[in-house]
């Protein structure tokens, strides 16, 4: 029976196990390359993605075994998402995402069908978006999602179904058009 | 995923690289070699400060013989009494009539009325008030003078000394004539920071119109004085000119006389700030009461004292015509310095 996420960060902060972390990252890489790229980076994920497994194992000794693996990773990927739109000054130019420089990045959703899911959730707003990607796609519950954006959890539950019922509407408008 | 958001396609994943996990072993080796070279640096640190507590504790005592103040007090206040002496009606001194010359008359003047100022013992009010109408008339005069190549130093002089007497004794009026001259002093500060001698040299100097550290040093002690004189441009004013003093010190210790000069003015000769920091020589100086004045300062309590007072003449003044700058100032510069060397007030 393999060992839990929890179990494996714990011999990371406790004996510095390298090779814990790299199964870690080995069941983790993925989701988290995805999740940047779900919150817009189409470019610079793979760093940023680095840069998270970097600060987990920098801040090490600071997680705690009662709590989930996951949520303190999105917690990390979060601060570090926020370090890059301070540093790349997109903050502002994000919503533009669609009308922003052309790009060869298969990943920008101007180059992809209007079908995909990263073509529809582009043209969710921030606040919507941020929360559906932590809930569809890196499967955290609301009280998780709740403490990595700083917000109260009746408001992660009403922006929750407010932008799924907007990606339902642009999915249903696009097929029927 | 969540059961309400099965409508949503699934969406396209990348392949990561396959140097991703390297990546992030790398940006941990970096930092963890970051931390050992800032341990390293603090062991050197540690080291280098241990070091210099060791050749402090190594290094010989400067010779710190208690001395009497009322031997201090005593000596000074016979020197300000030759000085009120030989103070003329209009209040100020003659330069030339005690050896020096007239062209620096309002730079004695004005040392003479600083130890008046900062006399141990009580003067009349009548004699320091006299010294410091004629000054504030200099002061004025000087002004209107000063870009046409009057002697720099009586300038600063002057200013120096009725800045202390505002500080003690404030003046509306003089006020506004301080904050003028101040004005004037700013404009003649040079493109590098410093300032030279508008046009002539001292006396027996070759003509320097270039920025010198002794003048500088000077007018960036009075242009410290800006807070009670609440001159905005005193303050850029002052850090360009503490810039080009920094500027001067060579790695050794050193200071050049000019920027762009070949003198070396080291300890002897420009920042005497510098020179009392750099030597504690347990001499005064051979023929340099100008000297001597910033060295007594910084070794208060040694017995240099001794030496000062057996220059001493029976009529309370100081004369050494061997002195330095004694064709400029004569006795009343010599007097009023060594005056000026015993009073706690004195610079």
């Amino acid at each position: 029976m393999s060992e839990t996420d929890e179990e494996l960060m714990r011999k990371v902060a406790v004996n510095h196990d390298q090779a814990a972390f790299v199964e870690l990252m080995n069941r983790y890489q993925q989701m988290l390359v995805n999740h940047f790229i779900r919150r817009g980076v189409y470019q610079e994920y793979e760093d940023l993605a680095q840069d998270t497994f970097f600060k987990i194992y920098k801040a090490r000794r600071r997680f705690r075994s009662q709590e989930s693996f996951r949520a303190w990773m999105f917690t990390i990927a979060q601060r570090v998402w926020i370090d890059h739109l301070r540093k790349s000054g997109r903050r502002n130019r994000r919503e533009d995402a669609f009308r922003a420089e052309p790009t060869v990045d298969k990943f920008h959703p101007k180059h992809q069908q209007k079908h995909d899911a990263d073509w529809g959730l582009a043209q969710l707003s921030d606040i919507h978006r941020d929360v559906v990607v932590h809930s569809v796609y890196d499967q955290l519950s609301h009280v998780e999602i709740s403490k990595i954006l700083q917000i109260p959890e009746g408001t992660v539950k009403s922006r929750l179904h407010n932008g799924l019922r907007q990606l339902r509407e642009i999915f249903e408008q696009e097929a029927s058009s | 995923m969540n059961p309400d958001s099965h409508f949503i396609p699934p969406p396209l994943e990348p392949t990561i690289s396959e140097d991703f996990q390297a990546g992030v072993f790398q940006k941990i080796r970096k930092r963890n070699q970051r931390f050992q070279n800032m341990q390293k640096v603090a062991i050197l640190a540690l080291f280098a400060s241990s070091l210099f507590i060791w050749r402090q504790k190594q290094m010989p005592a400067i010779r710190e013989i208690p001395v009497d103040p009322s031997m201090r007090v005593a000596s000074a206040a016979q020197g300000v009494e030759w000085l009120v002496e030989q103070q003329q009606a209009d209040g100020a001194w003659s330069a030339s009539k005690w050896g020096g010359h007239d062209r620096f008359s309002d730079g004695v003047s004005a040392l003479a009325t600083l130890a008046l100022l900062n006399s141990p013992e009580p003067i009349r009010r009548e004699s320091l008030d006299r010294a410091v109408s004629a000054l504030e008339s200099r002061l004025k005069a000087q002004s209107i003078q000063l870009e046409q190549g009057p002697q720099f130093y009586n300038y600063i002089l002057t200013l120096y000394t009725l800045s202390e007497i505002q500080k003690q004794m404030p003046d509306p009026a003089r006020q506004s004539l301080l904050q003028q001259s101040y004005a004037t002093l700013i404009r003649l500060q040079q493109a590098s920071g410093g300032w030279g001698y508008p046009d002539e040299a001292p006396m027996g100097y070759s003509s320097e119109t270039e920025a010198n550290t002794a003048v500088t040093w000077w007018v960036a002690q009075l242009l410290s004085e800006r807070p009670s004189l609440r001159l905005p441009q005193a303050e850029a004013s002052l850090s360009r000119a503490q810039y080009w003093l920094s500027q001067q010190q060579l790695a050794n210790g050193d200071v050049k006389y000019q920027s762009g000069g070949k003198q070396i003015a080291g300890p002897e000769d420009a920042l005497y700030w510098m020179m009392t920091r750099n030597e504690n020589s347990p001499q005064l100086a051979q023929n340099d009461a100008y000297r001597d004045l910033f060295r007594l300062s910084d070794l208060k309590e040694s017995d240099l004292y001794q030496d000062l007072w057996a220059q001493q003449q029976a009529d309370g003044a100081w004369r050494n015509q061997q002195d330095r700058w004694w064709q400029a100032g004569g006795q009343v510069y010599l007097t009023a310095l060594s005056v000026l060397t015993q009073v706690p007030g004195g610079v």
